[in-house]
């Protein structure tokens, strides 16, 4: 048997809100993520891209990651370039997993979008192919030019640009990042374990993150998986509605919510409001975003509070075009509206100047 | 949407096709490989016309190579109207240019002549060059005009990029036809002026009949003679004259024609005071929506330092930082400022496209000429992205030197100069 952990998408440098603390976290959650495949002692340990969130990447993060490397023993680990991971897209030889691969603690594509390799594990021979990010005709080519010669094939990838039923179906695991959110098709042998904290809250909140720990046999594979939750704790609101409501009143109505949220915990957390609804513009002038956000902080006392506005504002009722930039039409609309008497004569004057 | 664009002798290049497809294709070239170009053969072989750093180009000479008698232009487009392809010819001869549009298939022209291709192009386009263009072209280093512009300005430009320019252009139409109208009832006036004046220098209508009468009596008393004939002509030629002058004062070209014309120009005018309300009324409906598309597109690129654009009465943008400050545009970093005028002008295309109802879709396209100026490297990534995830923006051209847009885009056009003149090395990448 031939056990496969992967995890995918650490983006390492990246900062919700451009908090230095979520750098850390961001670390703190790799180590977590790796810590949690090993106590498998899986054979291969696969990171199918995005280590880092630049090409550029802070010397922390490589520091960082070259002491949760080093350490590995009896597992072979395989990192891929994902798009962040590679400067412009293209330029493989510069990306920072190159550096990996040189004090050989990880194995990787190389200069090269992909690579195709053969091992031996557990007497058993096994084909590893790779593709790092790369653009979709190349991708298609590359998948084209693949072929498995052992029993046990498994194919990593930074990105599945094709359609499912594109794929070839002699590989035993197919394994992607990409997207920040776990997937897991058992039948078809697809996984994608979802990032290893939360990146892009709007995107991943509420969305779910796992290690896949795949076994594969000739018989077939069988999977475990296991929730990867973010070491910073998130409190997200997503649906507040102000509608109709006059600037003090929806401004009564946010502080009542955020003086109903739960008391802080040991690690200070990140608070998210949205709020929706529609509201006049002089409710919008008469919000005071910023006490609401100084309120908030005092009393929950979180390492970030963002209150999202995400209400639109109507104008006083009038009335409502049907084809705003319809000139003939506005014109009857608003006449009628206006209950003009005038109306056949301007309307017919209309038509004679356009030519209609 | 573009679909193909071929070139001979046009600047630096002397033969070359460039296929557009769905989704960001990138042009990426350094300083004077020919970028520009493209875009203004794309305006050219549209719209008969180039802009250049805010100027129109009259000359078109100019784009005739070096050495070269004529260039010529080829473009394939679908009309946003009807969904179906056309392709437009221009030639640029010293002295004149010449213009063919066919139907996709069609090898015999459906329209010839400059001026009536312009026009056809017009209606399967559904908007003019200047709607075009505001809506579709984001030029170089007219970025951040918006902020740098006087409200006044700032409304007048965000006006026409809603399109709502089609409520001035009827509005001067309707003060034309106002001016005809004055025009042609002055003239009139003048006319009953004149024909009274000529009425006041003859005798009514009373003192002909009593002459007539006189005449008569002295006929009684001294009998018919040659004198009085001679009298009795010169009553009857007044009379007539008088009657003409009457008549011509009664005609309906000075009287009812005259009401009606009046009556018009009362419509008219009340039209031209309604068309002038309307632009209001359509714009707090489509302001909304654009505030809100707006404020997508710009948290998506600064969402971690922003939380909200706003747009006021008076047309001035501001933002709003995470902690809840007002920052005015004025305020904003050079980069904010590039992308809330990016945000806004995409939000305007998509904006109108969910006028569902509304006759004329908006082109689909949007050409981005060097638009990272002034982002850094993160944020000029994102930037086509945010674009590319708007359903209504079908084609997307970014024309740039810089590599990170590179990587974003799903086709990437290369441009090598090669020195003496030759045309650029042309790379596809895909």
């Amino acid at each position: 048997m031939v056990r496969i952990a992967h995890i995918s998408d650490s983006h390492l440098g990246s900062s919700m809100f451009q908090l230095i603390e979520r750098r850390e976290d961001a670390r703190a959650c790799l180590k977590k993520a790796v810590d949690m495949a090993l106590r498998h002692s899986p054979d291969i340990l696969v990171h199918t891209g995005d280590l880092f969130d630049s090409p550029e990447p802070h010397p922390d993060d490589i520091n960082h990651v070259l002491k949760i490397f080093k350490d590995i023993e009896d597992t072979k680990v395989i990192v891929l370039h994902g798009n962040h991971d590679i400067p412009y897209g293209y330029k493989y030889h510069h990306s920072p997993i190159r550096y990996l691969e040189t004090v050989e603690f990880v194995m990787t594509t190389g200069d090269n979008p992909s690579s195709v390799h053969q091992y031996d594990i557990d007497g058993k021979q096994v084909d590893i192919h790779l593709i790092s990010w790369t653009r979709k005709k190349q991708f298609q080519k590359i998948l084209g030019d693949m072929e498995p010669e052992s029993d046990i094939a498994v194919l990593f990838a930074h990105d599945i640009p094709v359609e499912i039923d594109e794929l070839p179906i002699h590989y035993d695991y197919i394994g992607h990042g990409h997207s920040h959110n776990f997937k897991l098709d058992e039948d078809m042998a697809i996984g994608c374990p979802g990032s290893t904290h939360i990146i892009d809250w709007k995107r991943e909140l509420g969305k779910k993150r796992k290690l896949i720990v795949a076994d594969i046999d000739k018989n077939g594979t069988e999977f475990t998986t296991e929730t990867l939750n973010d070491i910073r704790e998130f409190k997200f609101h997503p649906g507040l509605d102000i509608t109709g409501l006059d600037a003090q009143s929806a401004n009564i109505k946010m502080k009542d919510w955020l003086k109903n949220l739960s008391p802080k915990k040991k690690d200070p957390p990140i608070v998210i409001v949205r709020v929706n609804g529609m509201i006049f513009a002089e409710t919008e002038k008469g919000i005071e975003r910023n006490s609401l956000i100084e309120f908030g902080e005092k009393h929950l006392n979180p390492l970030f509070l963002h209150i999202e506005p995400n209400w639109n504002v109507v104008g006083p009722p009038e009335l409502d075009l049907s084809r705003p930039l319809d000139v003939k039409r506005s014109l009857e609309e608003y006449m009628e509206f206006k209950k003009d008497p005038k109306k056949e004569l301007v309307i017919e004057e209309l038509q004679k100047i356009l030519g209609e | 949407m573009l679909r193909q664009l071929r070139m001979t002798d046009f600047k630096v290049f002397n033969e070359i096709d460039f296929q557009f497809s769905q989704g960001i294709t990138a042009i990426v070239g350094p300083n004077g490989s020919g970028k520009t170009t493209i875009l203004e053969a794309i305006e050219f072989a549209l719209f008969r016309q180039v802009t250049r750093k805010e100027k129109t180009v009259r000359n078109f000479e100019d784009f005739i190579r070096h050495g070269r008698k004529r260039a010529i232009v080829e473009l394939e487009f679908r009309a946003p109207v009807n969904r179906r392809f056309y392709r437009v010819t221009r030639s640029i001869h010293p002295g004149k240019t010449n213009a063919d549009l066919y139907d996709d298939a069609g090898s015999d022209p459906i329209v010839s002549g400059p001026t009536k291709v312009d026009d056809e192009i017009v209606r399967l386009i559904g908007m003019d060059r200047h709607a075009f263009s505001t809506l579709t072209y984001v030029r170089q280093g007219e970025i951040d005009r918006l902020s740098r512009l006087p409200p006044k300005k700032r409304r007048a430009d965000l006006y026409s990029m809603m399109g709502l320019g089609i409520y001035d252009k009827t509005e001067d139409r309707v003060q034309k036809q106002i001016r005809e109208l004055k025009k042609r009832m002055s003239s009139v006036e003048d006319t009953k002026q004149r024909l009274e004046s000529i009425k006041s220098h003859l005798p009514a209508p009373d003192e002909i009949a009593s002459s007539r009468e006189s005449l008569e009596r002295i006929k009684d008393k001294l009998g018919e003679s040659d004198d009085i004939v001679q009298i009795l002509g010169v009553i009857e030629k007044v009379e007539t004259s008088l009657q003409r002058v009457i008549d011509h004062l009664n005609s309906p070209e000075l009287t009812n024609e005259y009401e009606e014309m009046k009556e018009e120009r009362e419509a008219a005018s009340y039209l031209k005071e309604i068309l002038g309300v309307l632009p209001e009324v359509a714009e707090s409906q489509l302001k909304p929506e654009i505030r809100s598309e707006a404020r997508e597109i710009f948290r998506g690129i600064f969402g971690d330092r922003y939380s909200d654009l706003v747009i006021d009465e008076d047309y001035n943008v501001s933002l709003y930082d995470l902690r809840g400050h007002r920052v005015s545009l004025t305020a904003a970093s050079g980069g904010e400022d590039v992308c809330v005028n990016f945000a806004l002008r995409v939000a305007v295309n998509t904006a109108l496209q969910k006028q569902a109802a509304h006759r004329i879709p908006p082109p689909g396209i949007i050409i981005l000429d060097e638009p990272g100026a002034g982002l850094d490297t993160q944020r000029r990534k994102w930037l086509p992205m945010a674009i590319a995830g708007l359903k209504t923006v079908d084609q997307v051209l970014v024309v740039t030197h810089m590599e990170e847009l590179r990587e974003s885009a799903d086709r990437i056009v290369l441009l090598t100069p090669q020195g003496k003149q030759r045309q650029p090395m042309v790379d596809v990448i895909e």
